[in-house]
């Protein structure tokens, strides 16, 4: 079971923008936007912060501890 | 921010080749051992050609492995290629390759009373194992992060 859980895709398909597009925005590649997204990898807290910055949404609301 | 979308483009292409690529190599690798097992190097020159092959390319496997290989590509591409994921991925399989060469060196160890190794042989071992597992266990990290 994940640790953390997140609403990236839900966020970034709610703005029409492709992994691409974000992970350009972000600075990251579309390799670590993917990852995260399917719960493969947990990104430290500044990719979290960035993710957070570029889709405009506290972090909080973007990542969850899983219950 | 055209460069910046061709980078990460380039990075993403890049990335999707050598996860295709790593395990080619794992592979050659593997047939380079049987090769050098099934007839065990003397002291004829194509005996040290063959010792210098494996060391060669077990040399090129640990550098592609601890820097993520395209080492004449752009510093920002090369950047993208060695993101969070892949350093996390390459820390996983650095760690899986620590432990097999352990415990190719302890097997080693063990059998040494029924099997006589040379040095280089149990070194051969130990390094083959180690570089081994550390590869495949990165490519199939490298696979699945771009599935």
């Amino acid at each position: 079971m994940p640790e953390l859980t997140n609403s990236l895709r839900e966020a970034r398909e709610a703005r029409g923008w492709t992994q691409a597009q974000l992970a350009e925005m972000v600075g990251v590649s579309r390799k670590t936007i993917n990852t995260v997204e399917n719960g493969v990898f947990v990104p430290s807290t500044v990719i979290a912060l960035k993710l957070a910055k570029a889709l405009s949404e506290p972090v909080e609301a973007l990542f969850r501890l899983a219950e | 921010m055209t460069d910046q979308s061709s980078d990460a483009d380039i990075a993403d292409r890049l990335g999707r080749r050598r996860a295709r690529l790593i395990p080619a190599l794992g592979l050659f690798f593997i047939i380079q051992q049987s090769a050098y097992w099934a007839n065990p190097p003397a002291e004829r020159a194509v005996d040290h050609v063959r010792v210098g092959a494996w060391v060669a390319m077990t040399v090129v496997i640990l550098f592609v492995l601890n820097s993520g290989g395209f080492w004449f590509r752009p510093a920002r591409v090369r950047a993208m290629l060695d993101d969070e994921v892949t350093r996390a991925n390459r820390a996983s399989a650095m760690h899986w390759g620590f432990v097999a060469a352990m415990l190719g060196g302890v097997a080693v160890y063990v059998v040494q009373g029924a099997a006589q190794f040379t040095a280089r042989e149990a070194i051969h071992l130990i390094v083959s194992a180690g570089i081994l597992v550390a590869l495949m266990r990165f490519a199939v990290l490298e696979r699945r992060a771009y599935a």
